[in-house]
Formats: C-alpha cells, structure tokens, sequence
C-alpha cells in the first residue's frame, strides 16, 4: 500500500514569484481585453473633448500623412490623415462612438427579444415552440448580408435600418440558448412548486426562469456584441451601412481601399479597431463562459 | 432515412418560399411598384398606368399578387434589368457559375486546413500546435474579412508581388479569395472538429483500446478520426449562410464578376428586378447546399437517421 501512496505523491506546489506571478494572473484573469475595451469605451466616451481633429472635416493640405512611426510622420496625427486630410484618430475614436453605440443598442434588443421568445418557447413547448423555433432555423438560415442589402434598397441606409435588420437577425441565437436552459429549468421543483402555488407564466418565466438564465445571457451577449460589430462594419464597408459622413469604422477601410499602394495605413489602422474589439469581446466572452459556468466550458 | 430526408427537403423548400415571401412582403413596402418599372413621368397618362397594374396584377389582392409574382418566379420570368433592359434571369444566371467557384475556392480551403488542424490540437492537446489551432481559428472568427483582404493584398500584392490583386484566370487568382472567404469556415470547422475528437479521445472504446494496448496512432486513425470527422458537416446551414455573406465581400474586393458583386451594384443603381433575382438565386443555391450537407451527413452517420 505504501509504495502505491508514493506513486500518486503529490508534486509540491511553490509559490510563484515574480514575473511568472505576472503571467499566471495574465492567464487567470482577462487583462487584456478588458483593458482594451475600456480604452474603447472611455475614446467614445471623451471623443467630442479629446479627440484633436474634426471627424468630417478634413485639412487637404495634410492629406496622406502617414502615421508618426513611418518617415514623413508628425506628432500632429499620430495615426496619419486619410485622403481628405482628416485624422485617422479623431476619426476612430468617434467612430467608436458610432459602432459602440450601434453593437449595444442592438445587442439590447435582440437579446431582450431572445430571452423573451427563448423563455417562451422553453416553457411552453407545444405549437409554440415550433413556431418559434422554425423562425431561429430562419435567422439562421438566411443570410444577414443579402436581407440587408434588400432592406436598404427599400428603406435606404440608415442607423435605424440598420438596427432594425441586425436585431432582427441577432436574436435567434439568443433564443436558441435560453430555451435549452428553460428546458432544464422548468423541470426543476421550485418550477413547480410556484405552479401549485398559483403563479401565472408570466410571473413564471420572469420571475423564476429568466433569473436562472443571466449567465448565458451574459455570455452569449459579449460574444454577440461582437458579432453585430462584424456585421455592422461589414455592412459600412460595401456602403450599405451607416452612411457618410458618420465615421463608421467599416466606411474607413473602404476609404482607404483606393489608396492601399500609396498609403496602407488609411485602410489598415481602422481595420485594427474591428480587429482588437472583436477579438477582445471574444476572449472575454469566452472566458466569462468558463468562469460564470463551468459545466458549458467548450474547447 | 426516408422520412429524415423528407424532413429535411421540406425545411429546405420551406426556408426558401419563406425567403421569396420576405422579399415579396418588401418589395411591396416599398410603394407602388409601377413607380419602380415606369419610367419617371409616365404615371401621368392614367391608361398607361392603369394598363401596368391590370398587367402586373396590382388590381388583385396581395396573397393572389404573390402567387402570381411566384409563378412568373419559378418559371425565370424576373422581369428586366432596369439599368440596361436586359432580362434580369439571365443576368444572373450567367454569374452563377463566377460565385460557385469561388465558393467551392473556400470550401476547400476550409476543409484542409480547418479539419487536420483541428485534429492536431485535439491530439496534441495544450502544445504549440493547439496553440496554432486555437490561435487560427479565433483570428478567423474576429477579423473582419474585409479587412483581412486589403491586408493580404497590401503584403503579397503590392510589397511582395506574389499574387494578382484581383481578377481571375490562373490559379494564383484564386489563393487569396479562397483564404478569405474560407477562413471563417475553417475556424468553425477547426473548433467542431478538435471538440468532436477530444470527446472521442475520452470516451469508454477508446479507453479500452488504450487499455488494450493499442498504438496512439492507430488509436487516433482508426478509432477517434472515423468519428470526429463528420463533425463538421454538423453546421451546413450556418456554414452556407456565412459563405452566402462572404461572397459578397470577396467578389466585391478582388472583382469577381458573381452574383454578390451583381446584387450590391443593384442596391446602389435601384435595380430592383436584378437585386430580387440575385437574392432569390443566392438563396436557392445556399439552402439546397446546405441540404445537400445535410444528407451527406445522415449518410454517413447513422445516428442522425433514427433519432
């Protein structure tokens, strides 16, 4: 028996110092994207104060300015000016105030209509689960691009167009999450209890089942923020987005699409925005997975 | 496996009429659609105009207005192109081909590199080459495409001149459209695929054949591929839809004359007839793919047919 003890010996555990001590609060908590979503918050926040330059009004004489690393750069514009004149910054740090603005809002909507519908849908079952669900197969099945571009030519592009579609198409996913966890809910004996004490669904569902589901919800709308953003800036670059003069991030890589040869950084330096906010809305999002719920923990 | 194809078709056929009926409800909200076809002015003569609407059936009530709009559908009368009076079927038919390439372009990226990819992290799990796999596939899930095209073009376009910027012919046209448009793909195929094989690694047969003595190897060949492999078939709807929208954005930036291209130039020349077409035709061709995934997958997974 003694020496089958030893096999499993515990390894000593030292105490980390120092730099690794660093490290391991690194991988342990999400530094990192949450300090670069707070930069992004506060920019769009401060931008009208802060920002140097005028977002829409350019300087024709200082059109092309690379950024300050490259040769030719100046402190003036740290980023460089697009092919109007106007500062790279001033520009993204308003158009963080756009997309920000634009991913809560919609994020808000779809998952308020997805909790919702999810939560009855769950409860329920029945015809009205189908029916629900057969619509999620659709915000699916459809491609959002092609939705959005036969919107537009209707209604014309406009922020609340624009809304309208991405929260349309934002919801199904939420939904589909909520139900799988009010069908687990539901089973459960303090549903039941508070069905034979005489609750309605309605107190039900808000008051018992949807408490229940916060952590999803928290999870999938970081990583749904994400998404619309995607979206949104997608749409801005083909133009079908939020129109000019608003400087939308997705708009400014395409500004800069005719100049790549001559001057990259028009195109490039605001698609590091989409970038770096995605991928931190993701790294986030997949960590509060891990963290709030272990059990949901995918690769 | 008769019933489950059934199920499957009518979800199919099901999707696209709701997709006509959206684009139909849409067209109609637009306003009176003889402003869109008629020339600007030629509403003042009440004839002509009233002509128009008997013609076009406005006289009726919308759900017969739909059946007749998808009759004239279904039998490739679209109208014609607003722009150029060109009839709007075949205007789209003849890029079908154009978007089709490109597709299977980045389908083929996504599966040979999202799905070996995704076995080596699972098999060689927490190592450099998980952290490659992961690192790939979240890069492919939060850059925006767009983007990542322009980048790809200024580094092997214009600083390395290794491959054309745009346009098609050879086959350096197609490396960068099918990284682009693949990519997406492949990150989903990666993370479906690592996850199916670390399930597998640690279910009850595979312990046993550990137990047994069996190879690593032929445990990951015979045992864990063989049932992590079709994983990625699992998400045909999501993945048609995603290449649907990418499509888009790679004709549009490397100049491929497809139907995306097509029906963005609709959008902004109000080509209604075109837009409506290039929809309903992008649509049909997704839907059916995805179908056509969906078989393949129950064919080669049992499960899906019985449960």
């Amino acid at each position: 028996m003694a020496e089958q003890d030893n096999q499993f010996a515990y390894v000593e555990l030292k105490p980390k110092t120092g730099i690794l001590q660093v490290f391991e609060q690194f991988r342990r908590w999400p530094v990192i994207p949450v300090a670069i979503l707070f930069i992004l918050v506060f920019a769009a926040i401060t931008a009208p104060f802060l920002a140097p330059y005028h977002p829409v009004r350019g300087d024709l004489r200082e059109r092309g300015t690379p950024p300050v690393w490259q040769a030719g750069g100046s402190m003036d514009h740290i980023l460089g000016t697009d092919h109007q004149g106007r500062d790279i910054l001033s520009r993204m740090m308003h158009g963080a105030r756009v997309s920000l603005t634009f991913a809560a809002m919609t994020m808000a909507i779809g998952v308020a209509l997805g909790a919702l519908l999810g939560a009855v849908s769950g409860y329920f079952g029945g015809h009205v689960d189908e029916v629900i669900m057969r619509l999620v197969d659709l915000t699916n099945a459809l491609p959002f691009l092609l939705a959005a571009l036969v919107v537009v030519s209707v209604f014309g592009a406009s922020f609340r167009t624009l809304l309208i579609i991405l929260s349309l198409f934002a919801w199904g996913g939420y939904a589909r999450q909520v139900r799988g966890e009010v069908l687990q809910l539901k089973e459960m004996d303090y549903v039941a209890l508070a069905k034979v004490a005489g609750a309605s669904p309605i107190r039900i569902i808000w008051k018992h089942l949807l408490p229940g589901v916060t952590n999803t919800l928290i999870v999938v709308a970081t990583l749904g923020t994400g998404q619309i953003i995607l979206a949104e800036s997608t749409l801005s670059f083909l133009g079908v987005g939020i129109p000019p003069p608003n400087p939308a991030w997705g708009s400014m890589v395409s500004d800069g699409r005719n100049y790549i040869e001559t001057a990259w950084w028009i195109a490039i330096i605001p698609g590091v925005g989409i970038g770096l906010t995605v991928l931190a809305l993701n790294f986030l999002g997949d960590w509060l997975r891990d963290y709030l719920d272990p059990r949901l923990r995918q690769i | 496996m008769r019933q489950f194809l059934a199920r499957r078709l009518f979800y199919s056929l099901w999707t696209i009429l709701l997709s006509s009926m959206i684009v139909f409800a849409l067209s109609r909200m637009s306003g009176d659609p003889r402003l869109l076809y008629l020339t600007e002015y030629s509403h003042l003569e009440p004839e002509r105009w009233e002509a128009w609407g008997k013609a076009m059936g406005l006289d009726k009530p919308l759900p017969v207005q739909y059946l007749i709009w998808l009759g004239k559908a279904v039998t490739g009368d679209w109208g014609v192109s607003i722009v150029n009076g060109r009839p709007a079927f075949e205007a789209v038919m003849e890029r079908v081909p154009v978007t089709m390439q490109m597709t299977a372009g980045g389908f083929v990226f996504a599966a040979v590199f999202g799905i070996p990819l995704g076995i080596v992290s699972a098999v060689y799990r927490g190592t450099l080459w998980d952290y490659i796999g992961r690192t790939f596939a979240i890069l492919g899930q939060s850059l925006p495409a767009f983007w990542l095209a322009i980048v790809f073009i200024v580094i092997f376009s214009v600083q390395l001149g290794w491959l054309p910027t745009s346009g098609r012919g050879t086959i350096q046209h197609f490396i960068m459209p099918s990284v682009i448009l693949g990519w997406l793909a492949a990150a989903g195929f990666l993370r479906l695929t690592r996850s199916a094989m670390l399930d597998v690694m640690d279910s009850e047969f595979v312990k046993f054949a550990r137990a047994k003595g069996v190879g690593k190897m032929t445990i990951v060949w015979k045992h864990a591929l063989r049932n992590a492999i079709i994983a990625p078939l699992t998400f045909g709807g999501l993945l048609m839809a995603g290449f649907a929208t990418g499509s888009v954005i790679t004709e549009t930036i490397f100049a491929w004359p497809g139907i995306g291209v097509l029906a963005l130039n609709a959008v902004f020349n109000n080509d209604f007839p075109i837009l409506v077409g290039a929809v309903l035709v992008f649509a049909v061709i997704y839907v059916l793919a995805a179908f056509l995934i969906d078989v393949l997958y129950a064919v080669v997974d049992p499960r899906i047919r019985y449960s």
